[in-house]
């Protein structure tokens, strides 16, 4: 027998249905498969997880597991109606059941695809609402542009998945002429640069044809010429951020590709795509690392380059795990140079939680390793309740207080001249009388701290977290 | 975007899942079950069916896959890939298999079988036909 269209595939089905043992387990296998993979695809489209989903219909992850792939020994899983329906309206649709004819088996083949599954959510059903009219480019766009925009709005507006023309344009290939020295994933990251409220409809959209060829693994089947495509690919998931959509599928690539000799600027996309699409506690932390480890720091989102600053402004994992960040600190200090200092302080500025006490405590312990230059970004806090005497200096300013038994309270700003001599430049008497109070001397220098700051705009940021460990201090001490 | 399921031939000339199904004489249930596999094999993306109907890559790289057929009495376990030639996107199948137990197969040597299909097949880009 040769190969067969679908005709051929169709004519075949109908001449083996007529055994009704091959049609009742072929029709069991389109309602049990067809329910599972619709019901993956929706909450593909809503980019949302197994999770939130079962979140959604009040029940926990394997419910929603079952349902998208049956496991255990049963040849035909056991789901409720009432399960369906609750998973139908927490995916913005309904659920529909109805009995069909043997044969109408037939004209489905060939006819369930991706696409066919897919069904606007509640609030973007067209019948109900009516979609607004598509956007138009950007006017005051460049005009290769404006070509590029005309080119995807359509494109990402209708509800048609189409992909293959991302393939192609991922290739290189169906795009306007716009000159030999741009990338093709620059082109579509402009092609949805519009302002205003749709740009958030087109990148969701843009996210989720993404998510689908990202699900094609097309590290694992790409060939010939691959890796540019895959470049291409990875860019465009740095310029998106869309972590439901994406992470998953990044992660897996990662995961696929991480001890195969990958291209270097593919492994530095993939590594920029993950990074800008980063989920869940602990998954992108092993990237993370790596990535600080081998310096390999400039990302792509738009037209904005973010560095270090970007991981550690964005890594969800950081911000419960101080001690990475403070060993990624120390790995960047030693790999940097003095002039490279108001960056470090600028990275240092970004430290989560830093006016925490606590934090505070470790940066100071960690951070004895570090080179002199980087260390001289530390705001140094020095606090005594026997001598009764505060102190905190940052990269050329020292603010004091002190209230000596006997005396009155003295708050204080010195600052640091860079050869190193010292002047005083200001000292102010705080009228205050009476015993010395540990408390009243660490309000008056939280608030010496701040009108410094107020001063002195390059140790604002520096100010700002020294006062919180101070006002904590306070609090304690109260 | 629908893609192709090719089926591999030995010796440029027998077709290995029509000949195994011929010679197994799987019974109209089991046909039944696999040919709906491969028709949503077919017309739905891979993301969709990696999970539930696919299992692989199979360890060590080798790019197989197994369609994980499940039946009332056996697992039926032909082996597949994408490509190896003309589109990418496309599957292969390379070799039948029923699976009686964790990595056991019948044939006992039908991974090997199936990975020497594949490295042929891309010798013999010619060696395969529609299914």
């Amino acid at each position: 027998m040769s190969g067969e269209d679908l005709d051929g595939r169709r004519e075949r089905l109908r001449r083996q249905l007529a055994d009704i043992s091959y049609c009742d387990q072929y029709a069991d296998s389109v309602l049990f498969e067809g329910v599972s993979a619709q019901v993956q695809a929706l909450r593909r489209q809503r980019g949302i997880t197994q999770e939130q989903l079962a979140e959604r219909i009040g029940s926990k992850q394997p419910r929603i597991s079952n349902v998208e792939s049956p496991k255990g020994k049963r040849e035909w899983p056991n789901w409720e109606v009432s399960t369906l329906n609750r998973i139908a309206h927490a995916l913005g649709t309904r659920l529909k059941i109805t009995l069909e004819s043997y044969g109408s088996m037939v004209d489905e083949v060939g006819t369930v695809t991706s696409d066919s599954l897919r069904r606007p959510a509640f609030a973007d059903d067209p019948v109900i609402f009516p979609l607004p009219a598509a956007p138009v480019p950007d006017p005051a766009a460049p005009e290769r542009t404006r070509w590029m925009q005309e080119l995807m709005i359509p494109w990402l507006w209708t509800d048609q998945l189409e992909l293959q023309r991302l393939y192609d344009w991922l290739r290189g290939s169906g795009l306007p002429p716009v000159g030999y020295d741009d990338e093709p994933y620059q082109w579509l990251l402009r092609g949805i640069a519009i302002h205003g409220p749709a740009r958030d409809h087109l990148e969701k959209r843009f996210a989720e044809r993404l998510s689908i060829l990202l699900g094609e693994e097309p590290d694992v089947v790409m060939r010939d010429g691959g890796e540019d495509f895959l470049r291409n690919l990875y860019w465009t998931c740095a310029g998106l951020r869309r972590p439901s959509y994406l992470a998953e599928h990044l992660w897996q690539a990662y995961r696929r590709l991480k001890r195969t000799k990958l291209r270097g600027d593919v492994r530095d996309a993939l590594q920029a795509a993950l990074i800008q699409n980063q989920f869940g506690a602990t998954k992108p932390l092993e990237i993370w690392e790596r990535m600080v480890t081998t310096g390999r720091h400039t990302w792509l989102r738009g037209g904005e380059i973010a560095g270090y600053e970007g991981i550690l402004a964005r890594h969800a994992t950081i911000t419960k795990d101080i001690d990475k960040v403070l060993w990624a600190l120390g790995q960047i200090s030693h790999r940097w140079t003095e002039n490279r200092g108001p960056d470090f302080k600028g990275l240092l500025l970004k430290v989560p939680d830093l006016g925490e006490p606590t934090v505070y405590a470790q940066l100071l312990a960690t951070s004895k390793e570090w080179p002199s230059w980087a260390r001289a970004y530390v705001p140094v806090l020095f606090v005594d309740p026997k001598t009764m005497a505060a102190r905190v200096t940052f990269a050329n300013v020292e603010v004091s207080a002190e209230w000596p038994v006997g005396g009155a309270l003295r708050t204080g700003v010195r600052h640091i001249a860079l050869n190193a001599t010292a002047a005083v430049v200001e000292v102010e008497e705080w009228v205050e009388t009476g015993p010395a109070n540990f408390r009243i001397l660490l309000n008056a220098f939280t608030t010496k701290i701040a009108t410094v700051a107020k001063e002195d705009t390059t140790i604002g940021a520096e100010a700002l977290y020294m006062r919180r460990v101070t006002y904590e201090l306070t609090l304690q001490a109260a | 975007m629908n893609r192709e399921v090719w089926e591999f031939l030995r010796e440029g000339k027998h077709r290995v899942i029509r000949e195994w199904l011929e010679d197994r004489n799987f019974s109209a249930k089991d046909r039944a079950k696999l040919d709906f596999c491969l028709e949503r094999l077919r017309t739905l993306d891979f993301a969709l069916v990696s999970n539930k109907l696919l299992a692989g890559p199979l360890r060590g790289g080798t790019k197989l896959y197994k369609l994980r057929v499940r039946c009332q009495d056996k697992e039926l376990r032909p082996f597949l890939c994408r490509g190896p030639v003309g589109d990418p996107l496309d599957y292969t199948l390379l070799q039948g298999a029923i699976e009686a137990g964790e990595h056991r197969f019948n044939p006992t040597n039908a991974e090997e079988r199936a990975l020497q299909n594949r490295e042929t097949l891309i010798r013999n880009p010619n060696w395969r036909e529609l299914y």
